[in-house]
């Protein structure tokens, strides 16, 4: 219990180091948009003192339209400040969100593996960290705003309908802490119906996502109708969770501005009983203006904790994917987040050094599933060619991801040109590039794609792809270079995704080019091209993995992890 | 409610054309719920009408204090005000609940209409849409549009109901008190309703934006290793921070929108306050009207915020929900690339394969991706299909399984154009094995029924995973045919494969279409595949498509598909046997020197 109290405060105060850095990363646009905002909210306690003035004025004959143009002037500003509101607050929004999404990446693609935060298994998963979690964090700070402000509505409000009488504050003010206090039940029974309804969506959606993921099968093997009925059946359980789901959300309104009414009623019921005769048309129309206000803070006191709650697994959630859940990290500084951000700039790549003679040491590593592999010895003289070959699961991937640093080295060294070096901070270009055995390439631009962000010259651009036999590849391309991959643009093939992967490790010319089994998606014809063109001028040192026999035959060295 | 849809301005004829499209949309996929919305229309009246009993208790206690009434009097409406707040909100309560339920049931509809939609499009369409977005167009658009209803028109409705009983009561009072709230009301809803269609496409492009920063940190994520090998982190990190950047200006510009809305929902309360108030003034001095009558028809007026304002905090829902419920009107509007009219039966047994004169291609595309087909298979022979990617492998065998229709020329199964046969046998007869395995989280039998679209009992089912040489590995299971794959029943690439065989036993094809079953496994699982394969292929007609040629070993037939076109095809001993390009093809991947010389 203790322990679980003291990890909660630990939590509360790392929640709230974040709102308060995000409460300054804008402060124009936080401080200033939250005056304005603030305005906006207090507003209506003037508005209620006037309106006293005017019925009372109707009763006595008073200014009554200079109070109406008053209050109504009020009423007109105020709607009128609510776009400037939005206009100013808004980028802090924005800027909030962009400070987290950027550290949590940065943190998570560190080259230095100790200010890496820990890796995300599941990038799908992964989506909370970049949409939902700074939301919440933006969203609390913004909150936190109109908490203050509705804390001193509730003040002031009470104070000036104490004035009537005491007894009369008192009145309205029980029937709202009693919604308050109701709130507290209502809320845990609000959060069970929506992780309910939680689920059982994540269940619809999971089995679309699988349906669909599975379109071929279905539409082929004639399943869409039983699919449908299946679908049928899960949504039907969805309706029953969702509307429950829905009058539960609505239940603590619907609370709050009933108790508001019987606020007023109580109020006023109070005012007859105890003011009487003394009792003035202006107050029953001060103290209905007020009960409205009034019945509207429970509300938001239960939604700031709602708020806070959110923010408090966002936070921790965040902390997990950066570098020792360290909440300087999330708050790091990230320079201006303008509104008209420029172009990314390409950094120039250093010159690439001489091909390396690369040589594994008693090399130990092991599989992610925790399979060692090794020791292994390879010496590969410079501008050497060398496979690594092997039946499939001996470790061919895991020992090439070792020499890379992306596979633990438990034992051993690696050796470059003789000294022994970190892999992990090394091989990066101009040093050593890769192509992994199932290439990952970005929606952007084929240019982008290749550059990865360094400033390359044209025509090591296009010599890079000649080398990779793609330069065919590209020209088909409607738009070239500049023609944009994944879902919204071009959709390479297997073998496609191979040869631009494999240009992108070349572009920067480095001296180590690593290549995980390009024989799997290209044809023996277009991998002999390649390598042709690769090994052509031995300008630099390669280590691939394959088992296609016209490649072994080319090796200088070959490692066979059969034996 | 339905009257409150079609008075609605939003429906006028003067809204753009998208707009009307996905009204029409809304109203249609409630048509079949008239019903159940005439009765729950009395209910929301009620809901209306109650609150209207607020402000009139709340004029008569003004009156009672200022003519200085009876204190028991006053205890009694001050009482009643409470109880009618409480009545108010529990009819507000029930109306949620109910239109809550109405609109799940029209949206469940709505999204079983656009799934079994989507399944029809086609894998072009699927090729160029992940299923991400397949899902969110079945799954959230279609939520969208049935929170729009559940929340917004529903409290619209009522809504609507309290304005009206607002303008009545004053209408009472003096018609032109009535009259000049009328006109602010109505002019207030058409400007709310204009920047609604205003905000709808800054909505989108604010989306959309914050999308693409998503799904960049998905991808980026996803490729991690090769971009810090690659030296890709900075660029991946700075590019982030750009993307993310740009979704500040229209997401601003969304939000000056979203506030102007709200800002024009507060004017039209303030001006139904200020007209109430000022005519109240008047009249209260000529003594047509008490000070409590003045403070009820102000307080009635007010009524008009509560609503309005959960209309202007519900905007972006509505934004939301326009766009959704336009994004699914286009994808309705979507045809498929072929449509099942025919009612002819494919033949029993081995089915023999004709393509003659056959020219296809994709919508939007000019060029044929498929120059012009001549071929024949004889029942029970088996088609090897090989030549670089992107040559038109693929294309070939979607005109088997009729997953696109020749633009010329006519693909025939047993003697009948595939275009007079009917789903139901065509998918019976037909099987298609794809390089990646497609299963669900779901039971071994639901994954070899399909969700039990195969009828087979249990024996069957055993009986085919035998036959594939799974049972072994189906022996181990606990839970057997109930096993869930994923939690109790772990498969290896291999595994995969072999269920999807099992599954097309099951049907009895008389034609297997086979696109690189074994591409993606290791040599042992390829083995395993390979033997199953031999046993399923037995006396049925097959085309398989493959890049490793050790596949085609089995295979009679061998087509060299290059360009669009067959350049090449024959016996497979005989083209072997020739200085073919299938005999440079097999002789490049066992590493002979002669693979050199046939560039483009």
């Amino acid at each position: 219990m203790s322990t679980t109290a003291t990890h909660q405060t630990g939590e509360r105060r790392a929640t709230w180091r974040v709102i308060r850095h995000m409460m300054g990363v804008r402060k124009g646009a936080y401080w200033g948009g939250g005056a304005l905002w603030w305005a906006f909210i207090l507003a209506p306690l003037l508005v209620g003192v006037l309106l006293e003035r005017l019925f009372d004025a109707l009763g006595d004959g008073g200014p009554a339209l200079m109070l109406l143009a008053a209050v109504t002037g009020l009423e007109v500003a105020r709607a009128l400040s609510l776009p400037l509101v939005g206009w100013m607050f808004e980028p802090f929004w924005g800027h909030t969100e962009t400070v987290l999404r950027t550290n949590v990446l940065r943190s998570q693609l560190h080259p230095d593996p100790t200010r890496r935060g820990a890796p995300i298994m599941d990038a799908a998963a992964a989506m909370p960290l970049f949409r939902d979690d700074p939301e919440h964090v933006a969203r609390a700070t913004d909150y936190w705003l109109t908490l203050v402000a509705m804390s001193a509505i509730a003040v002031v409000a009470m104070a000036v309908i104490a004035r009537i009488d005491p007894l009369v504050a008192v009145a309205i003010a029980v029937p709202l802490l009693l919604a308050s206090a109701s709130g507290y039940l209502i809320a845990p029974m609000v959060r069970r119906r929506r992780a309910d309804d939680r689920a059982v969506t994540s269940e619809v959606t999971g089995f679309l996502g699988e349906a669909f993921g599975a379109v071929t099968t279905v539409t082929t093997a004639g399943a869409a109708p039983a699919l449908l009925r299946h679908l049928a059946g899960l949504c039907d359980r969805r309706r029953v969770t969702a509307v429950r789901d829905r009058v539960a959300g609505q239940l603590l309104s619907a609370v709050g501005a009933a108790a508001g009414d019987v606020a007023l009623g109580a109020g006023l019921l109070a005012a007859a009983l105890v003011v009487g005769e003394d009792l003035t048309a202006g107050q029953v129309a001060l103290l209905a203006a007020y009960a409205q206000m009034l019945a509207g803070v429970p509300r938001h006191w239960a939604g700031w904790l709602t708020v806070r709650r959110h923010a408090d697994v966002s936070v921790e959630r965040l902390r997990g994917a950066v570098a020792a859940r360290d909440v300087a990290e999330l708050i790091a500084p990230i320079g201006p987040v303008p509104l008209a951000p420029p172009p990314v700039q390409r950094h120039p790549l250093p010159p690439a050094p001489a091909a390396p003679r690369l040589q594994l040491v008693g090399l130990v590593t092991q599989t992610p599933d925790g399979q060692r592999i090794g020791p292994i010895d390879l010496d590969v003289p410079a501008g050497g060619f060398a496979v690594v070959t092997g039946r499939v699961g001996l470790g061919k991937t895991t020992v090439v991801r070792a020499v890379l640093g992306l596979a633990p080295l438990l034992e051993g060294e690696v050796r470059w040109d003789g000294e022994v070096v970190d892999p992990a901070r090394w091989m990066t270009p101009p040093r050593a590039s890769y192509v992994a055995q199932v290439p990952t390439l970005f929606s952007e631009a084929l240019d982008d794609n290749l550059r990865l962000g360094w400033d390359i010259d044209e025509a090591d651009v296009h010599a890079a792809l000649d080398a990779a036999a793609a330069r065919d590849l590209v020209a088909e391309l409607e738009d070239g270079l500049d023609t944009r991959l994944g879902p919204r643009g071009v959709r390479l093939s297997g073998g496609q995704a191979h040869r631009v992967a494999a240009a992108r490790a070349l572009i920067a010319g480095s001296a180590l080019v690593v290549a995980d089994d390009l024989s799997a998606a290209l044809d023996a014809e277009t991998e002999a091209t390649l390598l042709d063109r690769i090994l052509g001028d031995r300008g630099r040192t390669m280590l691939v993995v394959s088992h296609r026999p016209s490649v072994i035959e080319r090796a200088d060295v070959v490692l066979d992890l059969d034996q | 409610m339905s009257s409150a849809v079609a008075s609605s301005p939003v429906d006028a004829p003067t809204d753009t054309d998208a707009g009307a499209a996905h009204w029409r949309l809304i109203g249609s996929f409630l048509a079949p719920h008239r019903r159940a919305m005439a009765g729950f229309s009395l209910l929301v009246v009620l809901a209306g009408t109650l609150p209207l009993a607020g402000p009139l208790l709340l004029g008569a206690i003004a009156d009672g204090v200022t003519s200085d009434a009876a204190v028991g009097h006053l205890v009694l409406l001050a009482a009643g005000l409470g109880l009618v707040g409480i009545l108010a909100n529990g009819a507000d309560l029930t109306v949620t609940w109910l239109g809550a339920r109405l609109a799940w049931r029209a949206a469940n509809e709505l999204r079983v209409k656009v799934a079994a939609h989507a399944l029809a499009l086609g894998p072009a369409w699927h090729g160029r849409t992940t299923p991400g977005e397949v899902v969110d167009r079945v799954d959230g658009d279609a939520t969208r549009v049935g929170e729009l209803l559940a929340r917004v028109v529903v409290r619209l409705a009522a809504a609507m109901v309290t304005l009206v009983g607002v303008v009545v009561l004053l209408f009472v009072q003096d018609w032109r008190l009535g009259a000049a709230l009328g006109v602010v009301l109505v002019a207030g809803g058409w400007v709310l309703v204009r920047l609604r269609d205003l905000a709808v496409p800054s909505g989108v492009l604010a989306r959309q934006r914050s999308g693409e920063v998503f799904g960049a940190a998905e991808e980026r994520l996803r490729g991690a290793e090769e971009l810090r090998a690659l030296g890709g982190g900075r660029y991946a990190v700075e590019d982030l921070q750009r993307r993310s950047a740009l979704t500040l200006a229209p997401w601003r510009r969304q939000e000056v929108y979203a506030t102007a809305i709200w800002s024009a929902s507060m004017l039209v309360v303030v001006g139904g306050g200020a007209v109430a108030l000022l005519g109240g003034i008047l009249l209260q001095r000529t003594g047509a009207m008490t000070i409590g009558q003045v403070l009820a028809a102000f307080t009635a007026t007010q009524l008009t915020r509560r609503p309005l304002e959960q209309l202007a905090e519900n905007i972006q829902q509505i934004q939301q929900a326009g766009a959704g419920a336009s994004r699914l009107a286009t994808l309705l509007a979507e045809a498929p690339l072929v449509a099942f009219s025919g009612d002819r039966e494919l033949p029993g047994g081995a089915l023999p394969v004709a393509f003659e004169g056959v020219r296809a291609g994709y919508p939007g595309m000019a060029e044929d991706a498929l120059g012009v087909i001549d071929l024949h298979l004889e029942p029970g022979e088996h088609l090897g299909v090989v030549g670089a990617s992107g040559g038109g492998k693929t294309t070939l065998t979607r005109l088997l399984h009729r997953a696109l229709d020749p633009r010329a020329g006519a693909v025939s199964l047993g003697g009948v154009d595939l275009r007079d046969v009917s789903e139901t046998s065509l998918r019976r007869r037909v099987a298609v094995v794809t390089q990646e395995v497609q299963l669900l989280s779901a039971s071994i039998r639901d994954n070899l029924t399909l969700l039990g679209s195969v009828a087979a009992t249990d024996d069957d089912l055993v009986a085919a995973l035998d036959a594939v040489g799974l049972g072994n590995w189906f022996a181990r299971l606990d839970q057997g045919l109930d096993a869930q794959l994923g939690d109790d029943a772990g498969t290896s690439a291999g595994e995969a494969q072999l269920l999807a065989l099992a599954r097309v036993l099951l049907r009895d094809p008389g034609l297997i279409v086979l696109d690189e079953p074994t591409a993606r496994l290791d040599t042992a699982s390829a083995m395993a595949v390979t033997r199953a394969l031999d046993s399923l292929l037995a006396g049925r007609t097959a085309v398989v498509v493959a890049h490793r040629l050790a596949t085609l070993e089995q295979v009679d037939r061998i087509a060299v598909v290059r360009h669009g076109r067959i350049v090449e095809e024959g016996p497979r001993v005989a083209l072997l046997q020739d200085d073919t390009r299938f005999a440079r093809l097999v002789a490049a991947e066992l590493g002979a020197t002669t693979a050199r010389g046939d560039g483009r």
